[in-house]
């Protein structure tokens, strides 16, 4: 398939912008050890029955990046159209919200509460059935 | 106790006095409008509650003699609280764990000792919701002394006259599960509805957190840059984790509450999955009695029930998945659902002593039930509290309690049990103890097909929610036995935004002779509603 773009297409550099060095390195880190994965199922029913929730150990340790990392990764992973990795991202920033409360996700992600006290209020009743999944 | 006439006359007295000064009293404090309205301060607790009633009723046929009477003065001056020691603190608060997560065993401000007369008042409503009468009352004597019109300005707070002219009962709803007490219904008075508040939302940057010292470097905020799409994913594995969690994200900042209120998507795949939604409800019996899995489905006339999925909900109006996923009927497998039952039993006479009063026992006890997804379920018929109870509820414990055989007086399942349980290390006696009586069944919801005229909107307003029958078939008292229990799933909270299908309301229980064939119907004259209460050490119920 290669052969069939020509010289150009082997010799050229393909730019990749949006992901810096440390980022793209870590990105083939992450290809090499999973490159002998079976190819992911398609099936949705099937990824539906099976724990969505769980990240292997491996990935965990990878994961363990500073927040700038982390969000980096997911973006090149998602640039570079990695599936598998940026659902492993995605976790792992799932796991990171999951459990805490709105003021301690603030504090976990450096967000600003620009709600007014009766907007915030407002919204807590609407959603406080949901305490009880 | 020689002469209990004038004894008795002179508490009478004493009381009398009190409660004009009393009143006088309140008449200074700008209560005077409701004083003109109520006949006058009634001292007795019995106004706020129609359940209590029967307790209440003995002390008001046969005043208690004077050393009865000099104790209620006594301990009425000390909170409920107080008396009973650090050593036997309220039980329910032993849960609270102080976090997003904590269940409702533990009521909010408990460690703060009610001072005014409201307070008193609303933590006897909260005991009372407890079961515990005795010290309900206590609260309930206190809150009146301090205030004769505690029950109108109660009232008032949790139950403004806006959302609904003059609810005639205010213990109805607090009975059921306090913490719901404090959410009454606003929303005529919102300035803005909440739609257009969201849409407002739109478009909003995720704002990054100041400096903590001015002038310095911003903490650094990468989720701000993050593009929608990556939101989007992450948002929905969070969702997939923990709905809870999903939720409050829109407490977050503006632009996160839009997301968490517009994406239909998310919660689309909230409450069709299997995790909390309606792919994890079972149509069918998935198990025998023991919670083995069923070799041969018992097909009815309708064999397999279909799946619910989106083809259940084809009106495209309705498809608002966040409503769909609250308001419709699902068991809870986060938690567990009690129902708390008082019943009220005339003691004897002692033919020692002359006593003006026959004691009257109010027994409480509690039934447990907690739904597992594979289609089991525990029943518990016990009269320890549920914060003993609650932790030792598991398939672990009944399993440990079977397999030794001479613990448990149903020994006939020993030979399916007692092939996988563990007999041969020992539980905690706590737990050994609690479990012994768990009986092991199995539970089914009535098809979401047999509703299927009615939109969720229709059921959310009008309240005909006939598809939100539970069936539970558990072991009975004894091999040949089966107990079967039907229930509906109903709301304890009237409110739109109230948590719905979170109380099993009684339809009918009996005890069926596999023998003989025969139906025993049980009178459910004392059976109260289950109420879900979420239990923190159960996880999200895998």
């Amino acid at each position: 398939m290669i052969d069939d773009l020509g010289e150009a297409a082997t010799s050229e550099p393909i730019p990749i912008q949006n992901i810096n060095e440390a980022v793209l390195r870590k990105v083939i880190e992450w290809c090499t050890y999973h490159k002998g994965d079976p190819p992911a199922t398609n099936d949705d029913d099937n990824d539906v029955r099976k724990k969505t929730t769980d990240i292997d150990e491996w990935d965990q340790k990878f994961m363990q990046v500073d927040q700038e990392m982390l969000f980096e990764i997911i973006l090149a992973a998602n640039y570079l159209d990695i599936k598998a990795l940026l659902d492993v991202g995605c976790k792992t920033v799932a796991n990171m919200i999951k459990g805490k409360s709105p003021e301690e996700i603030r504090k976990t992600f450096n967000i600003q509460n620009d709600f007014t006290p009766e907007e915030e209020d407002q919204i807590r009743r609407e959603n406080e059935w949901a305490e009880d999944r | 106790m020689e002469n209990p006439d004038t004894a008795l006359e002179q508490f009478r007295r004493q009381w009398k006095e009190e409660v004009s000064a009393r009143t006088k009293h309140a008449r200074t404090r700008q209560t005077r409008n409701y004083d003109a309205l109520r006949p006058g301060p009634r001292p007795g607790p019995s106004k706020p509650s129609e359940e209590q009633k029967p307790s209440i009723l003995p002390s008001k046929h046969h005043p208690p003699p004077p050393s009865a009477a000099a104790d209620v003065l006594e301990t009425d001056t000390l909170p409920g609280s107080q008396r009973r020691g650090p050593g036997v603190a309220d039980p329910f608060s032993q849960l609270s764990l102080g976090d997003a997560d904590d269940d409702d065993f533990s009521p909010r401000g408990i460690a703060k000792e009610p001072k005014s007369a409201l307070e008193h008042y609303e933590r006897a409503v909260e005991k009372e919701s407890q079961g515990k009468l005795g010290d309900s009352l206590s609260h309930y004597r206190k809150a009146y002394r301090l205030d004769a019109g505690v029950d109108l300005s109660y009232k008032n707070k949790h139950f403004p006259p806006t959302s609904k002219p003059g609810n005639p009962n205010p213990s109805n709803a607090p009975v059921t599960i306090p913490s719901t007490a404090h959410h009454s219904s606003k929303e005529p008075t919102e300035p803005m509805s909440l739609s257009t508040l969201i849409a407002s939302f739109s478009g909003l940057p995720i704002p990054g957190a100041p400096p903590v010292i001015d002038g310095d470097r911003a903490p650094p905020c990468p989720i701000s840059r993050m593009p929608t799409e990556i939101l989007l994913e992450i948002f929905l594995r969070t969702a997939v984790l923990d709905p809870a969690s999903f939720a409050r994200l829109a407490l977050v900042c503006k632009r996160l509450a839009y997301h968490v209120f517009v994406e239909n998507q998310i919660w689309k795949r909230i409450a069709l999955g299997p995790e909390f939604g309606l792919a994890g409800q079972l149509y069918d019996f998935r198990t025998d009695l023991q919670g083995r899995e069923a070799i041969n489905h018992v097909l009815d006339s309708s064999g397999e029930r279909p799946r619910v999925d989106e083809l259940t909900f084809e009106d495209p109006k309705s498809q608002d998945w966040r409503e769909i996923f609250h308001s419709h009927p699902r068991i809870r497998f986060t938690g567990v659902y009690i129902s708390t039952v008082n019943y009220t039993r005339a003691g004897g006479v002692s033919a020692m002593q002359t006593t003006w009063n026959t004691p009257v026992h109010v027994v409480t006890y509690y039934r447990y039930l907690r739904f597992f997804r594979d289609g089991t379920v525990i029943s518990l018929l016990s009269t320890h509290e549920p914060v003993e109870v609650v932790h030792h509820l598991t398939k672990e414990n009944v399993s440990l309690v079977r397999g030794g055989k001479e613990h448990h007086p149903l020994n006939f399942t020993s030979s399916a049990a007692g092939t996988n349980a563990p007999s041969a290390q020992a539980g905690p006696p706590t737990a050994q103890q609690l479990m012994k009586h768990a009986l092991r069944g199995r539970w089914r919801l009535s098809h979401p097909s047999a509703a299927r005229q009615h939109t969720v909107a229709d059921m959310a307003t009008a309240g005909i929610d006939t598809e939100g029958d539970l069936f539970i078939e558990t072991e009975g008292a004894g091999p040949r036995y089966m107990y079967t229990m039907q229930l509906a799933l109903k709301s304890s909270s009237k409110s739109e935004n109230g948590v719905k299908n979170n109380k099993l309301q009684w339809k009918g229980f009996w005890s069926y002779n596999e023998l003989t064939n025969d139906w025993a119907p049980f009178q459910l004259k004392n059976d109260r509603a289950f109420f879900f209460s979420r239990v923190k050490s159960y996880g999200l119920g895998y």
